[in-house]
């Protein structure tokens, strides 16, 4: 046998949410972020038809429900929809500050909207264009420990930098599949050294980037083995410097360590989750539905994993489309604590 | 390019699709005719939508949870196929082998439906047959999940052979007994489907055709005629080889591409408007052992076919996506698609949701005086919009013509653009005298393109734009 | 025109996507009530009582003071054997009156064929709000349907008064009746004559109107309001219809707030046209009908409540006698049906009765046979 440090494995622990369009329930979501304490905050994107959906849900890591904010634009006639202060329409993520406030970015509105930590708005920036602090279509938005704002300027193929009020501070990137090249580039987080992670979308490919956007690696090719993506979309990393990328295509987490060398993947565990049992103890018969159906444990799998978020306890959510869900799981450091053999 | 060339195009891309602006009309043209056929009848191996794409914007298609995602979805991709005849069919046979979401509450399950019928709609017509029966949203829709070897539900039997394949009767008589159907039920039995998961909490999954041997009735049996143990595939091999069945294909294929028939009830006792072009599909039939495409391609290159332009009316689905697709709107992914579906269902055609399974009636009974109105005002909006890109394209080639422009030419150049329609002489005259009334107009001003945008929205408000 | 001004209208405002009937008429004294409801639940010192079982939910005040005046008749228990939960499908029975099989022809369709067979007056159905629903539907019947009044018409987006009066010149002029040009054309020659004279009709409903009711800005008031509109113009409408914001009474999740709001609007806006009608002295043959598809769950899901069934209806008008028809359904666990209210009174007995009672027409090949009927009309 020979001696090989293995790397961390990961425990699954429970599942938050369930379908709704309003209160504790997610519908389409496509961006959480953790705040202060136990906070989550869930974008949901909901659909056309339904703006009612569309909203920013607060809840615990523990699924205790807190509110919600920043509805959905309403429809005022057909496909008339306002851009009210507040409002979104086409939400794509959201990131907290170090003063608890939210941040969430829309991509139809070319807007970054500005909430308390309690939903009050209080301020949008954001304007449509190529020049320098201009945006089109924004995905992806992640703070460093200062606050500077990194966004990724999807269409643009480009990474801006911000204050938090919107104020230019630097870009770097272009349209194209080279280093430090973007084809509709989507996630973004920094690592506690300032470095930015970019899940380079349409190119499969992460690309990391220094604080002023040199290029230092890659990794991920297209495909569906270890290590490749189809459609990475979301990206965190951890205080250890483990990387986390949601493979939307291939309907997985992938996991790196932080010199991009692959470590393993999940493809998810769900269970039955708090607001869930709440829906099927008022539907009982949909308690007997399930029981009888073929295939159920393909609700476990993860259906639309289209972001993910770890807080400093070594707890990763991951975030599914379809199934308007959390999975949240648990690191485990490849150290012995002693006790038994 | 001969007038007549783009004229015949356009009638050809209405019918085998969802209508095409003129450049495109010009660029087929150019390729001409049989080989454009060709090009319709084989979508295989053309580049498809990206999928990618669309669902990073519309998220809610990734799931198509809904009837309403799925109308959006099926909108957008109408609109912006590169197979335009792949829709075309998919939306022929939804028409006939009907499900809806009324009953199934699963949109994805009826999607999943269109898509097979995307893939095997212009081939086999029994291999289609024997997918539609194992498809998941038609076993459930019509029982057949419901049907046992000791209790048989004879609603999928029965409406395979009325409505789906062979049709109560022709030339006055009936095509098949009250025991044939029960046969055909019998037959059927084990053709069933997982059982699913409620939609909430976390959404569902699709549900699978399962065959269960131990429910199906084995024994002998007698269907039109033949004898023995069949099982479901025995029997669409017989269904397959009745004339009568040449004859259904045939009548529905002339009345969604050709020109309108009586409605389907009728059709026992009433004979084709055109006998001999329906004894060619029929003969291509049998010729072709049961090959759609086949029949596509006899229909298309017929004479019958290209003496029939402006004799059927416009389905509500061919209204509005011919019009997206003319005025170039919604060509990318953004907001407002799915208020675009909607306008569909408005006019009287709630696409995966008919009224029965019947399908639609079609020809004139799409119009009352509701639904007249819903199409007029909901066309001519989008050809009146001066700002989008089909709109803009047409102002742009008229005022080529040079520096000023007739109040005739205007009328014809504006019937060209939208088609190479043609009007009564009444009609064309009207227009013209209220042309007349702007005088002659000097092209490349802001007020050529307001009279363009208007004549383009009388245009469709006549009688004559209602036909395709 | 064929009728006067006295003969029975019926207006109908359909409460789209499952009214949750124990928050609306709440069975406040039922200690069952209080454990099916943790979260979504009306308090008993909220509820304005009719008896010491049942209350109004409070945001229904004004259609409590018209009970207490003796105009609304409460059909409890309301529903149909083999209850379906399916939105699409209960609203298609309910407008079908088919619950076995899927029906084509609309109730209302049907009675407006009776009222008017010879189709004297197209607008003898209107309905408010885009597509028609199929309760109105029926071969050969023209319902107006009215997305908006103030600009219902053909060629509504032409821009600018005259563009727009010369365009509709030309459209007259294109569709007047011509002989010979086919039977297809010449149908729709006809057809959109009709629309065109339905429309010019229908436009000086808004311009003869005045009124001092002033009426909310949500959709359902705005509707009621052009329902007033149009009654109060003598077009001999005699079946006037809409809807609240598709499906906007599925209140899954986050039911108290949106389900009082719901009932805001709805309860100011029928409280409001009433009014309207009786300051126009024009209320004595309006009959109002209110259903919903389906009741919700009787237990709460910890936010909203689902689908169920077994529902209340609301039948309000100066001719309507007052007061609770049918039974409140039993919320003990042995006399709930798989979870729900049990129904104890067939929906198309209120029809018959409506139809019968009140617009004076053969109810039984319109509801597809005979029914109980009540006895709420005056």
């Amino acid at each position: 046998m020979t001696t090989k440090i293995l790397g961390p494995t990961f425990q699954y622990s429970h599942s938050i949410g369930r379908s709704e369009f309003s209160g504790p329930g997610f519908r389409h979501p496509v961006a959480l972020a953790r705040g202060e304490g136990d906070l989550i905050y869930v974008a949901n994107r909901s659909y056309e038809y339904r703006p009612d959906g569309k909203r920013v849900t607060v809840c615990t890591v523990g699924e205790d429900y807190i509110g919600e904010f920043a509805r959905g634009a309403v429809v005022a006639g057909e496909g008339e929809a306002s851009a009210a202060d507040g409002s979104i329409i086409w939400p794509t993520s959201v990131a907290v500050d170090k003063d608890g406030s939210v941040y969430v970015t829309d991509e139809w509105l070319n807007r970054v909207s500005i909430f308390t930590r309690d939903g009050e708005w209080i301020g949008k920036w954001g304007t449509q264009g190529d020049g320098d602090g201009e945006i089109n279509r924004p995905s992806g938005i992640a703070f460093d420990k200062d606050d500077v704002l990194y966004m990724v300027d999807s269409l643009n193929s480009r990474i801006q930098k911000f204050t938090k009020d919107g104020k230019f501070l630097g870009k770097w990137g272009r349209a194209g599949s080279g280093d430090g090249e973007f084809n509709m580039p989507w996630g973004i987080d920094v690592d506690s050294a300032g470095d930015v992670y970019v899940a380079d979308w349409r190119n499969d490919r992460i690309q990391k980037f220094s604080p002023d956007g040199q290029f230092l690696m890659k990794f991920g090719t297209s495909g569906s083995g270890d290590g490749e993506f189809n459609r990475p979309t979301g990206i965190a990393v951890d205080k250890d410097g483990t990387i986390y990328v949601t493979d939307w295509g291939n309907e997985r987490l992938e996991v790196f360590s932080p010199d991009g060398s692959y470590i393993s993947e999940m493809t998810g565990d769900g269970t039955i989750s708090k607001w869930g049992k709440e829906k099927l103890d008022a539907n009982p018969e949909m308690w007997q539905e399930r029981e009888i159906a073929q295939g159920i444990e393909r609700e476990k799998l993860f259906w639309g994993a289209i972001a993910v978020d770890v807080d400093d306890e070594g707890r990763i959510f991951v975030l599914e489309s379809a199934r308007a869900r959390i999975q949240v799981y648990s690191k485990q450091a490849p150290v012995f604590y002693g006790g038994r053999l | 390019m001969a007038g007549n060339d783009i004229a015949l195009m356009a009638h050809l891309m209405r019918r085998a699709g969802f209508g095409a602006t003129y450049d495109e009309l010009e660029a087929r043209a150019a390729k001409g005719y049989e080989a454009t056929v060709e090009d319709l009848i084989h979508p295989e191996g053309q580049p498809d939508l990206e999928m990618d794409i669309l669902e990073r914007y519309f998220t809610d298609w990734r799931d198509l949870i809904a009837l309403e995602n799925n109308q959006a979805y099926w909108t957008y991709r109408m609109i912006n196929t590169k197979h335009p005849l792949r829709e075309k069919i998919a939306l022929f046979w939804h028409g006939i082998l009907c499900t809806g979401n009324s009953k199934c509450e699963h949109g994805k399950q009826i999607q999943l439906q269109l898509d097979m019928f995307r893939r095997h709609g212009m081939g086999s017509f029994p291999n289609l047959l024997l997918e539609l029966s194992r498809d998941p949203a038609m076993v459930f829709y019509l029982d057949n999940c419901m049907s046992h070897k000791d209790a048989i539900n004879e609603n999928y039997g029965r409406e395979l052979l009325e409505l789906f394949s062979m049709g109560v009767g022709m030339d006055g008589n009936p095509n098949y007994s009250e025991d044939d159907v029960k046969e055909c039920a019998r037959a059927f039995t084990g053709w069933t489907i997982t059982n699913a998961i409620p939609r909430y909490p976390y959404a569902r999954y699709e549900s699978q055709f399962i065959y269960n041997s131990y429910d199906h009735d084995d024994g002998e049996k007698n269907f039109l005629g033949e004898s023995g143990r069949w099982n479901g595939e025995d029997v669409i091999d017989i269904i397959a080889r009745q004339p009568a069945t040449a004859r259904f294909v045939s009548r529905h294929l002339y009345n969604f591409f050709v020109a309108d028939e009586p409605q389907v009830p009728a059709w026992q006792n009433t004979t084709p408007n055109d006998p001999d072009a329906i004894k060619m599909l029929e003969d291509e039939y049998f010729r072709s052992n049961y090959d759609v495409r086949s029949m596509l391609r006899v229909l298309f290159n017929s004479d019958f076919f290209k003496n029939a332009r402006f004799a059927k009316v416009k389905s509500p689905a061919e209204v509005v996506i011919g019009t997206m697709r003319l005025v170039k709107d919604f060509t990318y992914p953004k907001p407002g698609v799915h208020p675009i579906g909607m306008e569909i269902r408005y006019m009287g055609q709630d696409l995966m949701n008919p009224p029965t399974v019947e399908g639609w009636h079609t020809g004139k009974e799409w119009i009352d005086s509701g639904t007249l109105v819903e199409r007029i005002n909901f066309t001519a909006d989008q050809v009146g919009n001066v700002d989008l890109p089909g709109v803009q394209a047409i102002i742009r080639r008229l005022g080529s013509e040079g520096a000023t422009m007739s109040p005739e030419r205007l009328v014809d150049g504006c019937l060209e653009m939208v088609g190479a329609y043609e009007l009564s002489q009444e009609t064309r005259d009207k227009l013209i005298s209220h042309a007349q009334k702007g005088g002659e107009l000097r092209t490349g001003t802001e007020e050529f393109a307001g009279s363009v945008g208007q004549m383009l929205q009388l245009i469709v408000a006549t009688q004559e734009y209602q036909f395709a | 025109m064929a009728s006067t001004r006295k003969d029975p209208v019926l207006v109908v405002l359909q409460l789209s996507g499952g009214n949750d009937a124990l928050n609306t008429i709440v069975p406040y004294g039922d200690p069952l009530y209080m454990d099916n409801r943790p979260t979504v639940r009306i308090a008993e010192d909220q509820v304005l009582p009719i008896n010491n079982y049942i209350g109004f939910n409070p945001t229904l005040g004004p259609i409590k003071q018209m009970y207490d005046e003796g105009n609304v008749a409460i059909i409890q228990g309301i529903g149909y054997p083999n209850p379906n939960r399916s939105h699409f499908r209960s609203m298609d029975i309910w407008h079908t009156c088919e619950p076995e099989k899927v029906g084509t022809e609309g109730w209302l369709g049907r009675a407006i064929r009776d009222i008017d067979p010879n189709k004297d007056n197209v607008l003898t159905g209107v309905n408010f709000g885009r597509g028609l629903p199929r309760s109105l539907a029926s071969p050969g019947v023209p319902v107006a349907s009215v997305g908006n009044l103030e600009t219902y018409g053909v060629l509504t987006g032409i821009e600018g008064g005259d563009q727009r009066t010369e365009a509709l010149d030309v459209f007259e002029n294109i569709y007047s009746p011509a002989i010979g040009k086919g039977a297809v054309i010449d149908y729709l020659s006809q057809t959109g004559m009709d629309a065109l004279r339905g429309a010019d009709v229908l436009s000086t409903a808004p311009e003869k109107y005045s009124s001092t009711v002033e009426y909310g800005s949500n959709t359902v008031a705005q509707y009621m309001r052009n329902i007033a509109q149009v009654h109060l113009a003598e077009l001999g409408t005699r079946v006037l219809y809409t809807t609240a914001p598709y499906n906007s009474f599925d209140t899954h999740a986050g039911q108290m707030a949106a389900h009082a709001r719901l009932w805001t609007d709805v309860s100011s806006a029928v409280s409001d046209f009433y009014q309207d009608l009786k300051e126009h002295n024009a209320g004595e043959n309006v009959v109002v009908l209110l259903f919903t598809e389906f009741g919700r769950r009787v237990h709460d899901n910890g936010s909203g409540t689902d689908h169920g069934s077994g529902g209340i209806a609301l039948v309000i008008g100066d001719a309507v006698k007052g007061g609770l028809y049918g039974e409140y359904p039993s919320l003990e666990a042995d006399k709930l049906l798989e979870g729900d209210l049990h129904y104890n009174n067939d929906f198309r007995g209120l029809y018959a009765t409506l139809l019968e009672q009140w617009m004076g027409l053969d109810s039984k090949p319109i509801t597809g046979g005979s029914f109980e009927q009540l006895d709420f009309i005056a």
